[in-house]
């Protein structure tokens, strides 16, 4: 679509035509309806899970898997139509009658405000690709859940929970405005934090960390949102639009119309909704929370990493990508790269499987981030998809070898399960090599296509901060290759090390049969090499990027071209010394990790503890609030007692002259001042609330330094 | 007599009232506090309708007004005694300082 | 056009508050005869009825020609609009009260008889541009409320909180009253219409101080109603010592009613100073800055309240309070912007209001029926074993906390337009800035609900399902999630804005 609108100027009407003839052909006007289904299906079966699932045969965990499986066959379905175009412009819109649904205000006299809102389907090349991505991988997720979460004292409602995220996702995935993205993508805020916050609820033994990291995860996304929100309410109050096209048109405009140059304030919105993904994607500073949320169970783990929550954010950053200023596309790639350098190295030095994966995520996600950033739009979303593939099986071998080792997470306790678990072995052998770059598995073609694009930018801008993201995009390929085969090393290779692996067993088969759909796409998800031996669908390239081209090309064939091999040489150089590095440490044992660690001293410890952000944000941010909290009481101590024992005062003052009213009007007998007096004295010696006649003092004196600021301010 | 013999009157009827319902040690004072507070409003509508300018004295709007709220007093004070009467039986006091079991 | 409705017609134009004021006198007579006692249901029906009859007739009446009827009560589309919704509210509260298992079966009979008095004097609230009319209606309102509040005789907690309403409330109106009062001696009128030229005229004169002065005073009374800061104390403790059907009636139909007036004071008696939509300024008086600027900082200081003292509560009623009173710093938000867009951003937020906050009192009385505690301990493992009515909670609490795509954010964000174009950006971030803040205590809930494990649960003896009440939670829910109901409301709220802007 990004593709398609910037070409669609380009493109002669003839060709255009020509396009959207067949495309009218393979899509008949019943598309919409089969679209619309694919989110709709996993809401029914949430709604129908919620309300009635315990009551069903087997908790009605087939209820939702059955939903997906259905709403991945369609997905992919038209994804394969889509393929056969060959049509770099496709756009559904384009080629037949989509329905649109008018919101809100449809009355043109309410100007202000959404009127007129309308929202529609947005099916092109890049929503394709994704849909059937994320329903394939929702629904194997799915499928793993059935075995891997039987027991959970709330598998019902973990079904229930895990079909609402699967929709937010694919409704996302096809919303035509920022706003309805908007609240697809809250809706999967929510749903993460009631999955990772599973465990917290076990009727059994409740797990009360995950209850924090739920809150961590929902808090950290949230500081992001709130930045797209502000983001979105500036470009609402520029354009006064809100949908995709519309606003790439509208930014194009202002721009031509301001001679080429970018605002200021079009820079800051554009790094406002970044903000979103950033802390979506996980992406430094916001990505404290990824790790964290390994505390939910492993297929939440899978769910989030491959197919959904950190998708949304590149996703986002692409669909953003013609509304971001150079500047911000700078800031884009700097903060990509960064994370994919950073992330890796602290994945060196994790022991938990599953926080080195999650490490890992981070990394990758930095790489496709900073590709976005670096104008390789394609090359990003491309490394999303296949790396949705690898990672989900990584991490649902991962869970295999979690739930054969009876739920041990320790690599250091593992090793030598390469036999007793055949099948996960191979599938995350398979991946490893896919996510390190290896020629001929899915990882290399994106990954390969991400350096080239940051090299190529890094020539075309020149200077030395636009150099820096390729550089970055290097190191972290040859560290990621290291720890990545750390990893297989250490728990597949070798003699079991404890126990709980001498007694490992291979997972039942809806477990294992995921890991081998999953396993096989990470090796031909880069290129159909083997099911397409005769390019049928694609011209012999990498399928991805022959489908979506990118918006902006920066330099010519020729350069790109040289960068394009400059880049295949770094990156396999990169990988090939990793996993050499790697095998020096891990698997011929000439090295010992433990003395390397011992000789960095400091140096490993920072890195071990994750740089201490952690610590830094207890130290800033928490520890920052309860300053302000501490300011605050002693503000009230201070300032308010000062206030009441002013207003006692007064009140005292005023008391004995009421009271002397009183006599004189009333003829009381009764000495008044005295008890007015002692009174007030009671009350400065006691501030208490609760009593109506301090709530009056608050009261005046909130309405006096009220009217008094009005009146000071304007008169 | 002026007008503003009569407003002088009427508001300080009003500080009074509030100083004795934000003061007064006894319930029974804070309610003659608030009767206070609407007699200095009805002082007020009835001078200003005496006083009204040229051309507009055959309106008796203020007045009336004055009438429906002596009404309302009465009807508060009522409701107002009845509640206090009830906190007097349960709370065995009617001092407002004593009665604050309901706090943060 | 007033003068020439004949007695009939005039009558005509306020059959529903005919119909509901014989209602009242019919549940009070079937209260008299011993039925109150025996057997409270019956009245609950009685009551309803003529309520539902009331809606019927305001339904019929929405389309009517506006008119003034007895030179005092005005039938426009905001007056039937908000009647309404305190209509339909006060039904829902006596539908919520016939479910609540905790209050004792006595006085039932007059608990029906004081909630539609209070909506016959909602009524006259939000339909008059008389000021004595609108204080009259504000005490109707008011007296029954404050006895509402300490219905139960031998309720310790209950007499408190009736107290502590009925010192604050009087004292509120009063004030209002006094400044009523300097209103007509500076006009010469009652007349919120008349008014209007007056007011134009002093601040021309360059009087504006002495305009604002009373207008204050006349904002203690709405403030007290709507519990804005600095007016808001006694809601807190009030909310908490009255049963929670009481509660959910203050929350919802007495700040509604308040709300509307508030809105028809502003654009009628001070139509002259206002802004009129984002384009068409009239000259700005030092009057209108100053006005804006008040209202802009109780706004703000409201918003800040009752968010920051949210945050550490035990007690669903209390929280739900300050989450009220956080909610009036929103709407207030839309008033401060003294202009078209705003007020019909303020209405259209009170309907939400509405609905996602008696939803939240509702579930605060279905668990409370469930465990006996109305704490947040009490919620705790509720979740999976009441799906439907804890799938409503976490919509509502959704829909407060304004996250999409629930009506609470669709709500806000008209909210936030309004004020970022009337010039009120950073009440707009506030509001942002707020609404996160706003999700720390609202999650605590959705996390007792479903994130904790069970208490070792002490059920009620005999713990009653309410199906009447999971019923009325749902519908509540769908309406706060189907945000696609966004238009009606805004339309409703626009006609209003219109009907009283352009009176």
């Amino acid at each position: 679509m990004l593709a398609s609108l910037l070409q669609h100027g380009a493109g002669t009407a003839g060709h255009a035509a020509v396009a959207a003839g067949a495309a009218a052909e393979a899509f008949g006007p019943a598309t919409a309806g089969w679209l619309l289904a694919v989110p709709l299906l996993p809401l029914a079966a949430w709604v129908v899970q919620i309300l009635v699932g315990r009551w069903l045969p087997r908790q009605g965990d087939w209820l939702p898997t059955g939903a997906m499986g259905a709403a991945a066959v369609i997905a992919i379905w038209h994804f394969v139509k889509v393929l056969a175009l060959h049509d770099p412009e496709f756009d559904l819109a384009a080629a037949v009658e989509l329905p649109r649904w008018k919101f809100f205000f449809s009355d043109p006299s309410l100007t202000t405000g959404l009127a007129g809102f309308s929202a529609g389907i947005l099916y092109d090349n890049v929503s394709a690709a994704l849909l059937a991505m994320v329903a394939l991988v929702s629904f194997l997720v799915h499928l793993f859940s059935v075995g891997y979460m039987q027991g959970d004292s709330r598998y019902n409602v973990f079904f229930s929970n895990l079909a609402l995220f699967t929709f937010a996702m694919l409704a996302l995935v096809i919303s035509d405005n920022l706003l309805f993205f908007f609240v697809f993508w809250e809706i999967m805020g929510l749903c993460s934090y009631l999955l990772i916050g599973h465990l917290a609820a076990d009727r059994k033994e409740p797990k009360m960390s995950a209850a924090w990291a739920s809150m961590k995860a929902f808090m950290t996304t949230r500081i992001g949102d709130i930045c797209l929100f502000i983001g979105m309410m500036m470009m609402w109050k520029a354009f006064g639009t809100l949908s995709f096209r519309e606003l790439y048109a509208a930014v194009e405009a202002h721009v031509a119309g301001h001679g080429g140059d970018w605002s200021p304030w079009l820079t800051g919105a554009g790094i406002m909704m970044f903000l979103g993904a950033v802390g979506k994607s996980a992406q430094f500073p916001l990505h404290v929370w990824l790790p964290d949320a390994m505390e939910g169970p492993t297929p939440v783990s899978a769910m989030i990493h491959a197919a959904t929550m950190v998708a949304a954010g590149v996703y986002l950053t692409a669909r953003i990508y013609l509304l971001l200023s150079p500047t911000a596309q700078l800031v884009v790639a700097c903060v990509g790269g960064f994370t994919a350098l950073f992330a890796a190295t602290i994945g060196i030095t994790q022991f938990d499987i599953k926080k080195v994966l999650a490490w890992s995520t981070i990394s990758q996600l930095g790489y496709m981030i900073c590709a976005i950033g670096a104008g390789g739009v394609a090359a990003g979303l491309f490394h999303m998809l296949t790396h949705a593939f690898f990672k989900a099986c990584l991490f649902l071998g991962s869970g295999s070898v979690i739930h054969g080792c009876h739920h041990e997470q320790d690599m250091r306790k593992m090793g030598g399960l390469r036999k007793k678990m055949p099948i996960t072995y191979l599938a995350m052998l398979v991946s490893t090599l896919a996510i390190s770059g290896v020629p001929l598995f899915a990882g290399y073609y994106s990954k390969d296509t991400i350096i080239a694009k940051a090299l190529e930018r890094g020539l075309a801008e020149g200077g030395l901060i636009w150099a820096l993201p390729f550089w970055l995009l290097v190191v972290a390929a040859a560290i990621t290759s290291f720890y990545m085969f750390r990893l297989i090393f250490m728990t597949f290779h070798g003699r079991p090390r404890a126990h709980c692996s001498e007694h490992a067993h291979e997972s039942p088969w809806t477990m294992t049969v995921p890991l081998i759909v999953l396993g096989t796409l990470a090796v031909l998800g880069g290129k159909f090499w083997l099911l397409d031996p005769l390019g049928a669908f694609s011209a012999g390239g990498e399928w991805f990027t022959e489908l979506v081209h990118d918006p902006v090309h920066f330099v010519d064939h020729e350069t790109a071209h040289h960068a394009h091999l400059t880049a295949m040489g770094w990156s396999l150089a990169a990988a090939g010394g990793g996993i050499f590095l790697s095998c020096l440490f891990y698997l011929w044992r000439r090295l010992d990790p433990a003395r390397v660690a011992a000789a960095l001293g400091a140096c490993y410890r920072l890195v071990y503890d994750k740089y201490r952000f952690d610590e830094l944000y207890l130290a800033t941010v928490v520890r920052g609030s309860l300053v302000v909290s501490h300011l605050a009481a002693w503000l009230d101590r201070t300032f308010v007692d000062g206030l009441v024992n002013a207003v006692g005062r007064i009140m005292a003052g005023l008391g004995t002259a009421s009271a002397a009213t009183d006599r004189v009007v009333v003829d009381g007998a009764v000495n008044f001042v005295g008890e007015a007096t002692a009174a007030a004295g009671q009350r400065l010696r006691r501030l208490q609330t609760g009593r109506i006649q301090q709530y009056a003092y608050f009261t005046f004196a909130g309405a006096v330094v009220l009217a008094a600021v009005v009146l000071y301010r304007v008169f | 007599m002026e007008l503003s013999a009569y407003l002088a009157v009427a508001a300080l009827l009003f500080l009074i009232g509030l100083v004795m319902v934000a003061a007064r040690r006894n319930l029974i004072y804070v309610l003659m506090g608030l009767e206070l507070i609407l007699n200095a409003a009805n002082l007020n509508l009835v001078a200003f309708n005496r006083f009204r300018p040229e051309g507009m004295e055959g309106h008796l709007d203020g007045q009336i007004g004055a009438v429906f709220v002596i009404i309302l007093a009465a009807a508060e004070a009522a409701i107002a005694l009845a509640i206090v009467l009830n906190i007097h039986s349960l709370f065995e006091t009617i001092r407002p300082d004593d009665i604050d079991t309901l706090k943060d | 056009m007033a003068d020439a409705l004949s007695y009939l017609d005039a009558l005509k134009y306020i059959l529903p508050e005919v119909a509901l004021t014989i209602g009242l006198c019919a549940v009070l007579i079937w209260d008299l005869l011993g039925g109150g006692a025996d057997r409270p249901r019956e009245g609950a029906w009685l009551s309803l009825g003529f309520l539902g009859l009331t809606c019927l007739l305001l339904i019929q009446r929405l389309g009517w020609q506006e008119a003034t009827v007895f030179g005092m009560v005005r039938v426009d589309p905001l007056a039937t609009v908000f009647k309404l919704f305190i209509a339909t509210a006060v039904g829902l509260v006596i539908a919520f009260d016939l479910a609540d298992r905790r209050q004792p079966a006595e006085g039932k009979g007059e608990t029906w008889f004081l909630l539609l008095t209070a909506a016959l004097g909602g009524f006259f609230l939000v339909g008059t541009g008389n000021l004595i009319l609108l204080y009259l209606g504000l005490e109707t309102l008011g007296l029954s409320s404050y006895a509402l509040a300490g219905i139960h005789k031998r309720d310790r907690a209950g007499a408190e909180a009736s107290l502590k309403y009925v010192v604050y409330g009087a004292l509120a109106s009063g004030v209002l009253l006094f400044g009523a009062s300097l209103l007509y001696g500076m006009s010469g009128t009652l007349e919120m219409r008349e008014m209007a030229r007056f007011l134009v005229f002093a601040v021309d004169e360059g009087r504006s101080a002495q305009v604002l002065l009373p207008t204050l005073l006349i904002l203690v009374g709405f403030g007290f109603k709507l519990s804005l800061f600095p007016f808001q104390w006694w809601a807190p403790d009030v909310y908490q010592g009255v049963s929670t059907p009481i509660a959910a009636f203050l929350a919802v139909a007495s700040k509604g009613a308040a709300l509307a007036a508030l809105v028809r004071l502003i654009a009628v008696a001070y139509s002259g100073l206002l802004r009129l939509g984002p384009d068409t300024f009239l000259p700005e008086t030092d009057f209108t800055r100053g006005f804006v600027l008040l209202l802009a900082l109780m706004s703000a200081a409201t918003m800040l309240f009752g968010n920051l003292a949210a945050l550490r509560q035990e007690n669903l009623k209390r929280l739900l309070a300050y989450s009220s009173i956080g909610h009036a710093g929103y709407m207030l938000m839309g008033v401060a912007v003294l202009g078209e867009a705003g007020f019909r951003a303020a209405l259209a937020y009170s309907f939400v209001y509405y609905l996602m906050t008696l939803g939240a009192f509702g579930m605060v009385l279905y668990f409370a029926n469930q465990s006996g505690s109305e704490d947040i301990r009490g919620l705790h493992g509720m979740g999976p074993r009441h799906p439907l009515a804890a799938t409503a909670t976490i919509v509502f609490l959704a829909s407060l906390t304004g996250l999409p795509p629930t009506a609470g954010f669709f709500g806000k964000w008209y909210l936030m337009v309004a004020a970022w174009e009337g010039g009120l950006p950073w009440l707009a971030l506030l509001t942002a800035l707020m609404s996160v803040v706003s999700l720390f205590y609202y999650f605590r809930i959705a996390r007792a609900l479903f994130l904790r494990p069970e208490e070792e649960a002490t059920p009620l003896p005999d713990a009653p399902r309410t199906p009447v009440l999971g019923g009325i939670l749902a519908v509540l829910a769908a309406g706060t999630l189907v945000f696609l109901w966004f238009e009606p409301l805004l339309a409703a709220a626009s006609v209003g804005v219109e009907a009283v802007l352009h009176w």
